[in-house]
């Protein structure tokens, strides 16, 4: 039986080598022809699929005899023999007739063939190749089962020997991939094959439909095979061939068509186009080639079809991220942002052209208000005023409509960038502090922002928040917190807020003081304890001061005596200088004081001796400018007058405290007797400011004309006169007279030049008192970290000027607060005099 | 040689953090059923055949241990489709230790008759091999009689015999050429627990029997059915010979390493512990 292999067994003994000749026990030599032949004949059948007839356990004996006989590298090179041979007789002529000349063709210029032709003979070559493929991979894993003990017995301990498995399957890259099949080309087969399955992706990639799974058994097959016997995984050929002619591919690909959208098309379509193809290559990924390369790929179009030409996309006329904005395309700038993060995890692309929008919105909102003429244009506010008094439509009450707008613009452009924050950015910091800077930055480059703000919080809490549910209130108390917290120049907000809240408390103009109290708490709690110490000081002095009144009341009563005094205490600090009459008036001595009537003065006396009883060494002034009276007026009937005329007529008139003062004059003089503006302030002493204003409250406004005036203009003049009004009659009992300066208006540009320069005196204050606390703790400091140290101190409350620091800290040097050193090596150093 | 691991190693494997939930309860309860699986042959879907004997196991059991047996019925071979596994090669009581193993984590020696060999057969050490008697020097070669001869094995309906039968007549009180023997097996199969479990017992085996006719059996099995490069059984006898060097004085010990590699390891050996 064994002598019938003996032609078998001749072979084997010619590629044995030399020192195995020898062996100690003969029979070995038979025994492995033998198991060779068998074998032999088991591989021959594994590769015709012509196994199951076979006896597992009979051929993995087999080997296990051979390697047990110390013949394993007989049997490992005769393996590789046979499977060589293999390759050459059967493999290679079937592949070698894919290998067509058109094919050869696809690769190296693709306009030869029509596409469809080109798929088909593509798909044909990668038919075959990926059926040889798996035909071998198939039998190599069998053929490796069989041989399993030839690895562990044998191959495991040479190192210079793969796997069985390794060794054969590599064969497929050696015989076939880096075999040259077509000599007129040159060309190996694995180029042939990358650059038809690039051409394959590529045909898919302009829209045609490809067999996917064909693709992906031919990257499966490269991702098997490795560069060498090493088999190292950063090695696989799909790595190391496949995968770098991909992404060359891919980005030559996309760089092309990035070229074309920017020549043909808008950003819109640039947006969409490239979100599309970033989801086709995720998708490409997942079903066509290895997902290891997602990454790869996706960098790849980030580079060429986001990064490259994003500042050109961006600045598209009429369809750029400029008109995104303004057309509120939430959808493109969702896919914009969702891009952008991509490549960028500071959005500076994006963050630019917003903030540069932001700006140039802001500064449109400007000029619009400035070109606006608000005596026509705004309707409502003319209603308004009409209700109180009609005379008030002039340029003071303009600007304040122009004020509410600005504020209500500023809101509105603050609301849109808020929305597109929400649905587009989402919620991304760096955009909010982008935006937060821009909005700021407009904000004050507009000098006014300060006093509109304030004139808006004033609008609302005087009838804007009238019939608001508290959640309407809240949001336009959130409203006002945003642009204060946009705001610079704080100190200037806090001295119009200042002036503004005074008006609203002593004229009771205010809608609500708990909402006043609410605005304070926040505005303490975004600015802090010290910026409201002097309006929480405000609403303090009005609660003491109606517990003082209504002491009083009770005092006098006990006496016998029913005096209705309401009195309001301010304590000098806390209230608007020009309240308290400390405002220096130009051209005229400020006088907040008159002289009282007798029976006024009376009054004061005896207030004052009550509210001095239990406190000691306080002065009280009494100004007139902020106060009002009750008059209680009888007109005499007019004798041949009709209706209302012809009988006597009472009033109850409110005037401000200084026309009451006027109007008591009238008592002491006959009815028809006229007296001149001079008279009237030679008896009183009132300021020519306020009495022109009182004047006109009781003399021109038509609701409260109790005097006459000659001659019969509208405004007053020294020189007018004035007699007692008996032909007065009104519908109502009771009548009010308008407060003249009441109205919170926009400052005419003297009295702004008078804020302005108040404030820098009072900023020179707040600088020399930074200066001074820094100095006193550090004793030595350099100019420069005290300039620094100084603009961080006051950050939260303006932002001072290099200059005027400097010229503080000479001033305080010329005071003696800090001195030079006299060492010469540190000449710009300030030493704290103690 | 009863195996309790529930208390030897008592949830080593179990994650940090987590209670102790595996106690002997459990341990026994899968015991019970592995045990129970091997005797009642329930959901069996493999039959190993060997020496008569046939012996229907659990791939579930088997092919996750010997990737031998994993390939056999991976693969498109004939046992894939019939499901039978023939060994015929191998020697029956090993591979009826190598199934034990699989179902018993253990295997146990069948048991001798003592009363057919009263007093086992060692060298006369003081004889200084002149007067050593080797009791019967043909067991290897009856041994393989034994398997070749299949009708001799009479009792073919139990399934799984006591093979004691086997080795009524001419077994030895140890058991180290069936340790050797399944050792080779484990190798050859890839049961590399059963192999290590092998191992142990022979160890223990040799430090007892190293002067009986047992040993130089053993001896030439190890170093005939394992290759060069295995070393733990090949260590172990030739440390067994270097301890007790007079082996070399008995003329059957001669005869029986001639031509073996053992030659050259012992000498390697004791060239290295400095002894020549």
């Amino acid at each position: 039986m064994i002598s019938g292999r003996g032609g078998a067994g001749t072979r084997g003994g010619r590629i044995r080598p030399p020192r195995r000749i020898i062996r100690p026990n003969g029979a070995g030599e038979s025994d492995f022809d033998v198991c060779w032949d068998l074998l032999r004949e088991a591989l021959r059948d594994i590769h015709n699929k012509n196994c199951s007839r076979l006896s597992f356990e009979e051929l993995y004996r087999a080997a296990y005899k051979i390697v047990l006989k110390k013949r394993g590298d007989d049997l490992y090179d005769r393996v590789t023999k046979f499977e060589e041979e293999w390759f050459s007789e059967n493999i290679i002529p079937k592949i070698q007739e894919l290998v067509t000349t058109s094919l050869v063709n696809i690769s190296t210029d693709n306009t030869v063939a029509s596409v469809n032709e080109r798929r088909q003979t593509g798909e044909k070559f990668l038919k075959g190749l990926r059926d040889t493929w798996e035909d071998h991979n198939m039998s190599m894993n069998m053929t490796a089962d069989i041989l399993m003990y030839l690895d562990r017995g044998f191959a495991h301990n040479d190192p210079s020997r793969a796997s069985i498995f390794s060794m054969t399957i590599a064969l497929f890259r050696d015989n076939i991939l880096h075999s040259c099949l077509d000599s007129t080309s040159g060309k190996r087969v694995m180029e042939i094959l990358i650059s038809v399955m690039l051409d394959q992706i590529n045909m898919e990639r302009e829209g045609d439909v490809i067999d996917r799974a064909l693709i992906r058994s031919c990257t499966r097959m490269l991702s098997c095979l490795y560069k060498d016997h090493h088999e190292n995984e950063a090695e696989k050929l799909y790595l190391t061939s496949f995968e770098v002619e991909f992404l060359a591919n891919s980005r030559a690909f996309y760089a092309r068509e990035c070229e074309q959208l920017l020549r043909e098309s808008d950003a819109g379509t640039w947006l969409r186009h490239t979100q599309r193809r970033l989801s086709e290559e995720d998708d490409r990924c997942e079903t066509t080639i290895e997902l290891e390369t997602l990454p790869k790929v996706s960098k790849v179009i980030e580079d060429e079809l986001i990064r490259k030409h994003l500042g050109e996309f961006l600045a598209m006329e009429g369809s750029g991220l400029k008109w995104m904005v303004d057309n509120d395309k939430v959808d493109d700038m969702s896919i914009l942002y969702r891009l952008v993060s991509r490549i960028d995890d500071k959005m500076m692309a994006l963050r630019d052209v917003l903030q540069k929008r932001v700006v140039e919105l802001g500064l449109e909102i400007e000029a619009t208000v400035k070109s606006t003429d608000f005596s026509t244009a705004v309707p409502d506010k003319e209603d308004a005023a009409e209700g109180e008094k009609t005379k008030t439509l002039n340029p003071a009450a303009q600007h304040t409509a122009a004020a509410i707008k600005w504020v209500d613009d500023v809101l509105r452009l603050k609301d849109k960038f808020d929305n597109l924050w929400t649905a587009c950015f989402q919620e991304d910091l760096t955009i909010h502090t982008a935006l937060t800077k821009s909005f700021s930055d407009f904000i004050n480059m507009f000098s006014r922002s300060s006093e509109y703000v304030s004139l808006f919080i004033d609008d609302n809490l005087k009838r804007g928040i009238r019939g608001k549910t508290e959640a309407e209130v809240d949001a336009v108390l959130e409203k006002a917190i945003i642009l204060i917290r946009y705001l610079q120049d704080r100190d200037m907000f806090q001295t119009y807020y200042q002036r503004h809240l005074a008006r609203r408390l002593l004229h009771a103009k205010s809608e609500s003081h708990d909402v006043e109290k609410q605005i304070i708490s926040r505005m303490k709690q975004e600015m802090g304890q010290q910026f409201t110490t002097k309006f929480e000081g405000m609403f303090r002095d009005l609660a003491t001061s109606s517990e003082l009144t209504s002491g009083y009341r009770d005092r006098m009563s006990l006496a016998g005596k029913t005096i209705d005094l309401n009195m309001s205490v301010l304590t000098t600090n806390c209230w608007p200088p020009e309240v308290m009459g400390r405002q220096v008036q130009i051209g005229e001595d400020s006088r907040i004081t008159c002289t009282y009537p007798k029976e006024i003065e009376r009054l004061q006396a005896s207030f004052e001796q009550f509210y001095l009883s239990n406190r000691n060494g306080r002065k009280l002034t009494w100004i007139g400018t902020t106060g009002s009276a009750d008059i209680k007026c009888t007109f005499p009937a007019i004798p041949g007058k009709q209706g209302a005329l012809s009988r006597e007529r009472r009033y109850e008139i409110n005037v401000p405290t200084f026309g009451m003062v006027i109007m008591l004059l009238f008592n002491d003089i006959p009815d028809d007797e006229w007296l001149t503006f001079e008279e009237i302030q030679a008896k009183t002493s009132i300021s020519t400011q306020d009495l022109m204003r009182t004047l006109t409250a009781i003399a021109v406004a038509p609701k409260s004309r109790v005097l006459l005036k000659d001659p019969p203009t509208k405004s007053i003049k020294p020189g007018d006169k004035f007699s007692f009004n008996a032909a007065f009659q009104s519908r109502t009992v009771r009548i009010k007279a308008p407060i003249i300066n009441a109205v919170s208006k926009v400052e005419d540009s003297q009295e702004r030049k008078a804020t302005e320069e108040k404030n820098a005196q009072d900023r020179a204050h707040v600088i020399d008192a930074a200066i001074v606390r820094i100095m006193k703790s550090r004793k030595e400091l350099a100019h420069t970290q005290l300039v620094t140290e100084v603009i961080s101190q006051l950050v939260g409350r303006f932002k001072p000027e290099v200059s005027i620091i400097k010229k503080r800290i000479e001033d305080l040097i010329v005071r003696d607060y800090l001195e030079r050193p006299e060492e010469e090596e540190s000449p710009n150093t300030y030493r704290y005099v103690a | 040689m009863a195996f309790n691991f529930g208390a030897t190693t008592p949830n080593t494997s179990a994650p940090v953090g987590y209670p102790k939930t595996t106690t002997n309860e459990q341990v026994k309860e899968l015991v019970i059923s592995l045990e129970r699986l091997f005797t009642t042959e329930a959901y069996s879907d493999l039959t190993i055949l060997c020496g008569g004997s046939q012996y229907k196991v659990h791939k579930a059991l088997v092919c996750p241990r010997s990737s031998f047996f994993e390939a056999a019925c991976r693969s498109n071979f004939k046992e894939a489709e019939t499901g039978e596994i023939s060994l015929p090669d191998d020697d029956p009581v090993a591979v009826e230790m190598m199934i034990r193993y699989f179902y018993f984590l253990d295997y146990t020696p069948p048991e001798t008759k003592p009363a057919s060999h009263p007093t086992p057969t060692y060298f006369n050490i003081e004889g200084h091999g002149q007067g050593a008697i080797f009791g019967r020097a043909t067991y290897s070669s009856a041994t393989k009689n034994f398997i070749v001869d299949k009708n001799f094995i009479g009792d073919k309906d139990k399934p799984k015999a006591e093979t004691t039968a086997f080795f009524t007549t001419n077994m030895a009180p140890s058991h180290l050429v069936l340790h050797a023997q399944v050792y080779a097996l484990a190798e050859k199969y890839d049961v590399s627990g059963l192999k290590a479990l092998a191992a142990t017992k022979f160890k223990c085996e040799v430090d007892i029997h190293w002067n009986s006719e047992d040993f130089m059996l053993a001896l030439k099995e190890v170093y005939n059915s394992t290759v060069d490069h295995d070393r733990m059984l090949r260590d172990i006898v030739v440390q067994a010979v270097s301890l007790h060097l007079q082996l070399l004085e008995s003329k059957p010990f001669q005869d029986a390493i001639k031509g073996l590699d053992f030659s050259y390891d012992l000498l390697i050996k004791l060239k290295m512990g400095g002894r020549i």
